[in-house]
């Protein structure tokens, strides 16, 4: 079911006002159930999957609590190569076998199934719980029904955030109570989300489709507009979509993990991905990067743990040499960064820049937002071919207009605002502006609760401005699937 | 309590934001004014002339290569039949045109179809919505895949109108149209007697004709099935049913061949009625088109009629 559809607006309030109405004893089973529901719309057959991993999963937490030595390994192993071993069958056998015969290695058919739906999401979450408990962080859940809930839980089940057990299944226990200011607070999150989602990603793709389509009729300025537009419309489906998650969860009384934070103000890569995507990122962190050595391996390793990490990332999102490109070349930023950072040291001070903290950061922001959104164009390019896609990187800077050229409306008209009106080309524009001002408003404070302080007149026209903004704005013709349903 | 206070609150918000959504679409300032002019609101005179024709009459369904392309006059005089053009769009989809026209059919009639090749079973709804607002007849028509997608778009069409009412109020600029003046081609007043799109012939023609869109990857199966359980309820009723291919311009003809030769692989394959031709019969130069490539000129419609009269002579009819 998706956040943005009619479905889930008459499920999400039945299943919350019924939570509500239902003792503690039974939540457990009725957000179970609710989350089979909501998992079942998309593919019903999928759901078996998805029991598989946590009958494993559950099972393989309890042994290894029980056992010692070796056998806690075995049955942690046992676990990730299921969890690994359904990922790696649906999501990534085609791109073997498509990569074997381009090789001319060998030859099978490919298979033909769709991917169960935020796949490597639910598995990464389920991995990060046998993983705890066999670090000792977490106790084996003994109640088969909270652990498939910890899995399933619809907020967070098919995009994230990624979740770890001792976030999460502690909560399943507490009694939740119905807390005004609580449910209200969760409610206006969930609407930002939407916005951000509906109003402003989906607004923007209009505009990065429109290149991305058809890249070989586009050359030099058009792709730059489309990639910023395509860089801020990822940033508002998948950000959308995670507070609608953390929303939704948040009406029902249980705090999930923030998974981005204003990430495009980011001053380094690095900081970027302390930003990005958290839950996935600390899950690297946390499962691949450390136990490959971290920080405490010399240098050369720690350089290619980094990328490796990377293009592991890179790979996680999904089974296209694109993907791979993209993480490896974050990857590569990052080992880039690290090297010459002594060099850039020496060149801020020479060239004075490092009295100007301010136009410093501003450079730093800039540079890091230009390198980002150039990876952009490969996760965009998924679906090109290879040629489409060389033509996007190889003409990013080419064509350019001159200065008599760039003055002529007509050339804005088609190379700027891609055909698309001064209208609608501003009101894109002023949608992001706007959500940087409230992202950089929320720094100290959380506008939720500034909103709440107002008189309640001024509050409910805020609320009636912003819904009514949501149906002018909004973009209703094509429902769009979230980006990262996909992975 | 608590529980019940928010609920109203959350209840007051939803009526008084949906409510302005409501009221604006309800009391639109430019409901008369569209029911005048709007080309979706044809479907009154067409549909009048349908139910006023007596049987045995003809009756012609597609797209606009049917309401642009043909000249019923000729149809008429040729075969002594009075012929009703209820060609509007294809947008509307197979299921809803012919949902359009079958309740007004009786014994002895005969429907000929030509549908564009970029026909859909299900057709937009919005269209569909816009058609029923300003003849709610055809709320009948429309066929949703269940109760979600009717909200769906039910709302939508209502949020598009308030959009479209703000940008109107605000622009506050309204067309005169005229079949006479030599720019406007879609609105109410733009057919003769027939159903026939006359509001184009003193219009300039495009130079060039732009190119079309086809996909290989669509298939038109289900569009076709639709067409067969139509044509299988006519015949129970002694009506003959026909299809003819849409027209389609020499230059874009020759560059989409191969997907049309595979369209034709399906109709041959799937169609349970009798197909009239072959495509290479309604491919006619580019100097007799309009302003794509389904949309013909005064002459070329003649033309084109004259070929589907032609084919026509050749059945029982």
């Amino acid at each position: 079911m998706l956040f943005n559809s009619l479905e889930f607006l008459l499920f999400f309030p039945i299943v919350t006002i019924i939570y509500f109405v239902l003792g503690h004893k039974n939540r457990w089973w009725w957000l179970l159930a609710a989350s089979c529901v909501f998992y079942m719309v998309f593919k019903p057959e999928y759901l078996f999957i998805l029991g598989f991993t946590i009958v494993i999963d559950y099972f393989a937490g309890i042994w290894i609590e029980n056992a010692s030595g070796k056998q806690r390994k075995l049955f942690l192993i046992i676990s990730l190569v299921a969890n690994i071993g359904v990922l790696a069958f649906f999501k990534y056998t085609n791109f073997a076998i498509f990569a074997l015969a381009q090789t001319n290695i060998a030859h099978f058919k490919l298979l033909d199934f769709i991917l169960p739906i935020g796949l490597s999401f639910h598995t990464f979450q389920a991995m990060s719980y046998t993983i705890e408990v066999y670090r000792g962080n977490q106790k084996a859940e003994k109640h088969f029904g909270l652990y498939a809930l910890y899995v399933m839980f619809y907020p967070q089940l098919v995009a994230g955030p990624i979740e770890r057990p001792q976030n999460v299944l502690y909560q399943f226990y507490e009694k939740k109570s119905f807390d005004y200011l609580r449910v209200t607070s969760g409610l206006k999150l969930m609407a930002w989300g939407l916005f951000k989602k509906v109003v402003i990603a989906d607004r923007l793709a209009l505009f990065a489709d429109k290149v991305y389509n058809s890249p070989m009729d586009y050359e030099g300025i058009p792709i730059i507009v489309a990639t910023v537009f395509f860089t801020f419309q990822i940033y508002c489906d998948f950000s959308g979509y995670s507070d609608i998650a953390l929303g939704t969860a948040e009406v029902m009384g249980f705090k999930l993990m923030k998974n981005f934070d204003r990430p495009y103000f980011s001053k380094s890569i690095s900081e970027f991905w302390r930003r990005w995507h958290i839950s996935l990122s600390t899950w690297f962190r946390d499962y691949l990067y450390i136990p490959l050595g971290g920080n405490r391996v010399g240098k050369t390793r720690q350089y290619f743990n980094q990328f490796f990490v990377f293009a592991v990332s890179g790979l996680w999102h999904g089974a296209n040499w694109n993907f791979i490109i993209w993480g490896a070349l974050h990857g590569f930023y990052l080992v880039f960064a690290r090297i010459t950072q002594k060099p850039r040291n020496v060149f801020n001070k020479i060239t004075g820049l490092e009295k100007l903290p301010f136009l410093l950061k501003i450079l730093q922001a800039f540079t890091t937002f230009c390198l980002v959104a150039f990876a952009w164009i490969f996760f965009r390019g998924n679906y090109l071919e290879q040629s489409q896609l060389l033509h996007l990187v190889s003409h990013l800077f080419s064509n350019f207009p001159t200065i008599k050229e760039f003055l002529n409306f007509n050339y804005i008209s088609q190379n700027i605002f891609l055909n698309f009106t001064l209208v609608e080309f501003l009101i894109a524009i002023g949608l992001i502006i706007f959500m940087e001002i409230i992202h950089y408003i929320q720094r100290n404070k959380s506008i939720r609760q500034l909103v709440s302080t107002y008189p309640v007149v001024v509050r409910w026209s805020l609320y009636y401005l912003f819904v009514m903004a949501f149906f002018l704005l909004g973009v209703f013709d094509k429902p769009a699937q979230f980006i990262y349903f996909q992975f | 309590m608590k529980i019940k206070q928010f609920l109203c609150k959350a209840l007051l918000l939803s009526i008084l934001t949906w409510g302005t959504i409501e009221v604006v679409f309800y009391f639109d300032p430019y409901k008369k004014y569209d029911l005048e002019t709007s080309y979706n609101a044809v479907i009154i005179d067409k549909y009048k002339r349908l139910q006023e024709t007596p049987s045995p009459k003809i009756v012609l369904i597609a797209g606009s290569n049917f309401a642009y392309g043909i000249n019923s006059k000729l149809i008429a005089d040729s075969l002594q039949k009075p012929v009703i053009n209820m060609a509007i769009h294809y947008d509307y989809g197979v299921k809803f045109m012919l949902n359009q026209i079958s309740s007004e059919l009786r014994k002895g009639d005969t429907v000929i179809m030509g549908f564009e090749y970029i026909i859909e079973s299900e057709g937009n709804k919005s269209e569909q919505l816009l058609m029923a607002r300003y003849f709610p007849k055809a709320k009948e028509w429309i066929s949703f895949e269940d109760f979600f997608e009717e909200i769906r778009e039910n709302g939508q069409m209502r949020i598009n109108t308030f959009k479209t009412i703000l940008e109107r109020l605000y622009k506050n600029k309204e067309i005169n149209y005229q079949i006479s003046d030599t720019t406007s081609v879609f609105f109410r007043g733009a057919t003769n007697e027939y159903g026939d799109l006359i509001s184009h012939y003193n219009n300039p023609p495009m130079k060039f004709i732009p190119r079309a869109i086809l996909s290989d990857k669509v298939s038109l199966k289900d569009a076709i099935d639709d067409m067969n359980v139509f044509y299988e309820t006519m015949k129970s009723k002694d009506i003959k049913v026909y299809f003819v291919y849409p027209t389609y311009s020499q230059k874009n003809y020759a560059l989409d061949k191969k997907i049309i030769d595979k369209y034709q692989k399906e109709y041959d394959k799937y169609a349970k009625f009798p197909i009239l031709g072959t495509p290479s019969d309604f491919v006619f130069a580019d100097s007799l088109y309009h302003d794509m490539a389904y949309h013909l000129t005064k002459k070329g419609g003649e033309i084109r009629t004259q070929k589907i009269i032609q084919l026509l002579g050749k059945t029982s009819l």
